[in-house]
């Protein structure tokens, strides 16, 4: 594949929620070329016989019983890693 | 420091009350201060340690029952959560949590008496070869602290070739445990996928992840697996247990044994070659039969794994938003801003490359081309596997090309550091289970072999390499 463009990355960057320094998008940009370059041999592989395994171990719709259970996991213990809150409300930036 | 007896030995002596469980974590706790210079252990829970050892004793004072590993002393890689230290992954992004809950593999090996006495070092969130992408330093190799203990579960392969505890957990996505058992010179196991439940382990890629022991013996991984193993309802990809994974050896007599021609290749170190091929040998005169055999499509496992992964690992670390849990950048001045911020002040530049290169594989106009390629070449390579696997009691080579490397050699170079993980991921994308087992040293460096068996033939795949193990 051709090279990955700047643009590419700082999208990429964009959609993950990351951003970077001039630096760091040339880095990558070399970086992933070479990563997606070597990949790419995949698509040498002939696959058209091969029929698509959903899951490993093959295990097909795993359910449980629709039932609660009592959990020694409280609230309070959950409430306690959220790095802002107030009382029992999680506390964020403005979302509108 | 001190060496330490085989797991049951220990519990057995606890019982009979000829060790005590205050002296053992006493032990441990002593070793794990003067391995420091290792960096392999990010957090040791010393008075907890002690008063579980205490709780203990009181039980075998009062004849109560104190449970199969009693006493002993474990240490879980930083990526299990568990009760009374922080969980980090030895990510800055989770750095001063405290986990809510416990994985239900700890869970398991304290209800049988073990006592958790810290938190070893990783990649953080296991990704990486080396344990040198750790926000909390890189961990040295136990032969030679200028060298690498090898990764993700650096730091749990170091602490039991530190003899700081009788055994440690780690997790194996790609080879996480086995390279740097290898590395280490201790026996590393991955078990069948789903065998064990990675219920409060944080996830990595998780149609590949597994939770797995690191131990001095065999048989020792074999006590282990059987505490941790089986479903608990928690993790929906659980597969059925066997009644019990402990087994004496399996005479080699006549069992089919296959080489694997694509893992003697790859730029196999010679002397690491030597070493393989000299076990080959032994192996042959136990009355085995061995063959060659050639797995072509093995060849394509790491380009396979190196889409897979990645995917799955930034659909999974988008949960870390800086919101519910971990680090939250105090700069932010938006929502947006909390989580570009959050992610940007957390995650390493390794974390940044892989989550780029998942979000890359899936998005729209890349996913036929990559990630749908992918999941056809790991099902032609399950399918492959499992033809072969048929023809043969189990598969061998070696663990990694060659012995652990230079400390920064393959730092700036990620596609080099990839390649380390040639000769492993193949097992992970399979399902099946795989073990090193220390074979020898080659320049003062250990060397390990891998040995390879059907799904859910954990059991057999033990009893074969304990007798291997012998040779």
């Amino acid at each position: 594949m051709s090279k990955i463009t700047k643009e590419e990355v700082e999208k990429l960057a964009n959609l993950s929620k990351l951003s970077l320094t001039p630096e760091e998008v040339k880095l990558y940009q070399d970086q992933l070329t070479e990563i997606l370059g070597y990949v790419e041999r995949l698509s040498k592989v002939d696959t058209r016989a091969v029929e698509v395994k959903g899951q490993v171990t093959g295990l097909e719709m795993v359910a449980r019983e629709d039932v609660t259970k009592e959990y020694s996991c409280s609230s309070d213990n959950i409430l306690s890693s959220l790095p802002n809150r107030e009382k029992r409300y999680i506390k964020t930036k403005k979302v509108l | 420091m001190g060496t330490w007896e085989n797991i049951d030995v220990i519990a057995k002596k606890v019982r009979n009350k000829k060790l005590s469980p205050l002296e053992l974590v006493n032990k441990a706790i002593n070793n794990a201060k003067q391995a420091k210079e290792f960096n392999a252990i990010i957090s040791l829970q010393e008075d907890v340690a002690m008063q579980k050892a205490k709780k203990i004793d009181e039980k075998i004072q009062n004849k109560k029952d104190i449970g199969r590993l009693a006493g002993v002393p474990f240490i879980v890689k930083d990526n299990f959560m568990t009760f009374g230290s922080e969980t980090t992954a030895a990510s800055n992004i989770l750095k001063g949590y405290h986990a809510p809950y416990q994985s239900t593999a700890v869970e398991r090996l304290e209800s049988e008496g073990a006592i958790l006495i810290g938190k070893a070092n990783l990649d953080a969130f296991a990704c990486g070869s080396s344990t040198e992408n750790s926000d909390f330093g890189v961990v040295k190799n136990p032969h030679n602290p200028e060298y690498v203990a090898g990764g993700s579960s650096g730091g749990s392969a170091a602490v039991v070739a530190l003899d700081v505890v009788p055994f440690s957990l780690g997790t194996d996505t790609g080879g996480s445990i086995r390279l740097p058992a290898s590395f280490c010179g201790v026996v590393g196991y991955k078990p069948t996928y789903g065998l064990v439940s990675r219920f409060g382990v944080i996830a990595l890629a998780s149609s590949l992840d597994v939770v797995g022991p690191i131990t001095s013996s065999v048989e020792d991984t074999q006590l282990i697996l059987d505490v941790i193993a089986g479903k608990d309802g928690k993790d929906s990809t659980a597969v059925d247990r066997e009644k019990s994974y402990i087994t004496d050896e399996e005479s080699l007599k006549g069992k089919r044994v296959g080489v694997i021609k694509q893992f003697m290749e790859h730029g196999l170190d010679g002397e690491v070659r030597n070493l393989v091929e000299n076990k080959i040998n032994k192996i042959t005169q136990s009355g085995a039969v061995v063959e060659e055999v050639s797995l072509p499509i093995l060849d394509e496992a790491l380009a396979c794994y190196y889409i897979i992964m990645p995917a799955e690992l930034s659909s999974n670390l988008a949960r870390y938003d800086g919101i519910r849990y971990g680090h939250s950048s105090s700069s932010a001045k938006s929502i947006n801003e909390t989580y570009i911020k959050t992610r940007n002040e957390g995650f390493s530049s390794e974390l940044k490359r892989r989550i780029m290169l998942g979000t890359f594989v899936l998005s729209s106009g890349y996913y036929d081309a990559y990630y749908k390629k992918a999941q056809l070449v790991r099902s032609k390579l399950i399918a492959d596997f499992e033809k072969t696997l048929s023809k043969y009691d189990v598969l061998i080579g070696p663990t990694a090309s060659t012995t652990a490397f230079k400390i920064g050699k393959n730092i700036n170079n990620p596609l080099q550091m990839y390649l380390m993980d040639i000769i492993t991921v193949a097992a992970n994308l399979a399902g099946v289970p795989a073990i090193s087992i220390p074979i020898g040293m080659s320049v003062n460096m250990p060397v390990g072999m891998q040995i390879i068996s059907k799904q859910k033939e954990d059991k057999k795949l033990l009893g074969i390499a304990r007798e291997m193990e012998k040779l």
